[in-house]
């Protein structure tokens, strides 16, 4: 199968499956991300011609995993009951327990989870700043504890972090859904208990001072239009690099974008993948036990994780079969509400909308053209997952188009 | 379209051969043998659908001219005139559709995918030159084009159970033949 050249104007004909330095210069000179950001996606091209994701076994983690240990904590320590977990459609994930002598507690047998990049990745991001953002919201929100990183990939075949296993589930033990809890239900008594503490949640985040905290691989865009700038620059570039078919709609919300950049009011930590899914819960009492997946996070606008949570393609219907819930939670409006008066932070109408063209415009970036160029290439531990997830490529398109109607 | 089957089948072949097949118990030798006919299958179909047209294209001119030869041979004989005539009526059609399939499906895909780039070229070009109200105006083609094209794209991917209630795709194509 040969890749069509996609012709650039001053460059000649680009194979993006083969990234010249050339072209991929012309795109980090083009768009204007977060330095961390800039790092990962470069990292992504100049690495792509020449490595598919390669099988590896849990005997080959286990031997990344404990040269990662020994780095951190000495000799005194094994490895036991390595397994495979599924879920996610980012990353490989292998738990194991770790014997050793943690420190202020003791001798312990610690259960964790190893989280790991496969060559390349629908979302391609970096784990030094899951690792730190992880850490800073340690007694803000519930989440995972976070112990070591692998950030270049020194120790195991790709860049990874571990992290300590979290009780509870992400969806009834008796219910299903779609990949990465894309279409999950949830019965009302349940819903009940969790959509207050999903709200509570969201609203801590936002109101974290993060000033104090070691978010070194995060750049602050401060207030003014910089954020929503660097944020369009980021999904932009991504689009040009993995792209398949280009979308004449996906040109035009560049363009009304660029056109409308909301400013910033007042920078808070975005979780930028707040949904159902991405949350664990215990069963028998109803508590969120752990936020997982903060690798898109930044910080940023509200906004951004209100026009994200609430989008369509995360929603189901109440059993009218004619309300459509916020992540199976609540309506909208009861969303929007709650959030305000939890937070005490306005919803701006219009900004909202622009992070709803935004979000949509990311989401398509990733279905439409991370999913086609990642499994185009063999690059994922599962292509078939990704393959599949482009299909919802164009519900979300109609989403983008509906946005821009009601915003042209 | 991005999500065509070229795509669909290399992701498929590879969790096969990665994930599925190294996981089978080995003393089960009837999932062993059939698994691996389906990745035979698979790679089979993934070697035959870009030229199946082609292939069918190359048949059909084969079996015309053969039935004209055929037609040429038999005009004589009176006791294959009826069979001869059911022929041509088959052969008249046939050969209609044979000299309009002229252009390779290949083809058609490259002008779809040429056509969609030099769109969205125009209309990020014009994002920067176009006055308000031409901007407008190109955002209204753009949205237009959208509606009626994501409506398709939808019903083609409804299998998978992204959105209930769309129209059967059979139907949106219908209008186009």
């Amino acid at each position: 199968m040969t890749s069509r050249p996609d012709w650039k104007q001053g460059l000649g004909p680009i194979d993006k499956d083969r990234p010249s330095p050339a072209w991929i210069a012309a795109l980090r000179a083009r768009f204007t991300t977060e330095r961390t950001i800039d790092r990962v996606l470069t990292r992504k091209l100049e690495q792509r011609a020449d490595r598919p994701y390669r099988q590896t076994t849990l005997e080959q983690l286990g031997a990344g995993v404990e040269s990662l240990l020994r780095a951190n904590i000495g000799a005194d320590f094994a490895i036991r009951e390595t397994r495979w977990l599924s879920g996610g459609a980012s990353k490989l994930q292998m738990a194991f327990t770790l014997d050793w002598t943690r420190p202020g507690a003791g001798r312990e047998q610690t259960p964790l989870v190893l989280r790991m990049e496969p060559a390349e990745s629908i979302v391609e991001t970096s784990r030094l700043r899951e690792f730190q953002l992880i850490k800073a919201m340690e007694g803000v929100v519930p989440v995972p504890p976070v112990f070591w990183c692998d950030e270049n990939g020194d120790h195991l075949p790709y860049p990874a972090l571990i992290y300590g296993f979290a009780r509870g589930v992400a969806k009834p033990s008796a219910s299903s859904s779609g990949p990465s809890g894309v279409g999950t239900t949830l019965p009302p008594a349940l819903r009940e208990r969790i959509a207050p503490q999903f709200v509570e949640c969201l609203a801590r985040i936002h109101a974290f001072d993060f000033s104090k905290a070691d978010l070194s691989a995060f750049d602050n865009p401060g207030t003014g239009t910089q954020c929503a700038a660097w944020g369009l620059d980021w999904w932009q570039r991504v689009w040009e690099e993995d792209s398949g078919e280009d979308v004449p709609l996906m040109r035009l919300a560049v363009v009304w974008l660029r056109k409308n950049l909301p400013v910033l009011d007042r920078p808070v930590i975005v979780h930028a993948d707040y949904r159902l899914g991405n949350f664990l819960f215990t069963e028998d009492d109803a508590r969120i036990s752990a936020w997982l997946d903060w690798e898109l996070g930044r910080i940023g606008d509200r906004h951004q994780d209100l026009a994200w949570t609430t989008n369509h393609a995360f929603s189901s219907m109440d059993a009218d079969g004619k309300t459509p819930l916020v992540c199976g939670l609540l309506p909208e409006s009861a969303f929007f509400e709650a959030y305000e008066r939890v937070s005490g932070f306005h919803i701006d109408a219009k900004t909202l909308h622009w992070y709803k063209v935004y979000n949509a415009y990311s989401l398509a970036v990733i279905a439409l053209a991370t999913g086609y160029r990642i499994s185009r290439n063999a690059k994922t531990h599962q292509d078939v997952l990704v393959a599949w997830l482009i299909g919802i490529g164009s519900s979300v398109l109609e989403e983008l188009r509906q946005h821009l109607e009601a915003g042209a | 379209m991005q999500m065509r089957s070229d795509i669909q089948l290399t992701a498929l072949i590879r969790a096969m051969k990665d994930v599925v097949i190294p996981a089978i118990d080995p003393a089960n030798r009837l999932a062993i043998e059939q698994s691996q006919l389906v990745l035979g299958m698979l790679a089979l179909m993934q070697k035959q659908l870009p030229m199946q047209f082609r292939f069918d294209r190359d048949e059909l001119s084969r079996l015309l001219r053969t039935a004209d030869r055929l037609a040429e041979a038999c005009a004589a004989e009176p006791g294959l005139s009826e069979t001869i005539r059911a022929l041509a009526d088959v052969q008249q059609p046939a050969r209609q559709r044979f000299a309009a399939a002229t252009v390779d499906p290949s083809e058609l895909y490259g002008d779809v995918v040429g056509l969609r780039e030099a769109i969205g070229a125009l209309v990020t070009r014009a994002g920067d030159a176009a006055s308000p109200a031409l901007m407008s105006q190109i955002e209204r083609h753009v949205l237009d084009l959208s509606r009626e094209q994501l409506l398709r794209d939808r019903a083609l991917m409804a299998p998978q159970g992204w959105e209930p209630g769309l129209p059967a795709v059979e139907t949106l194509l219908e209008a186009v033949r």
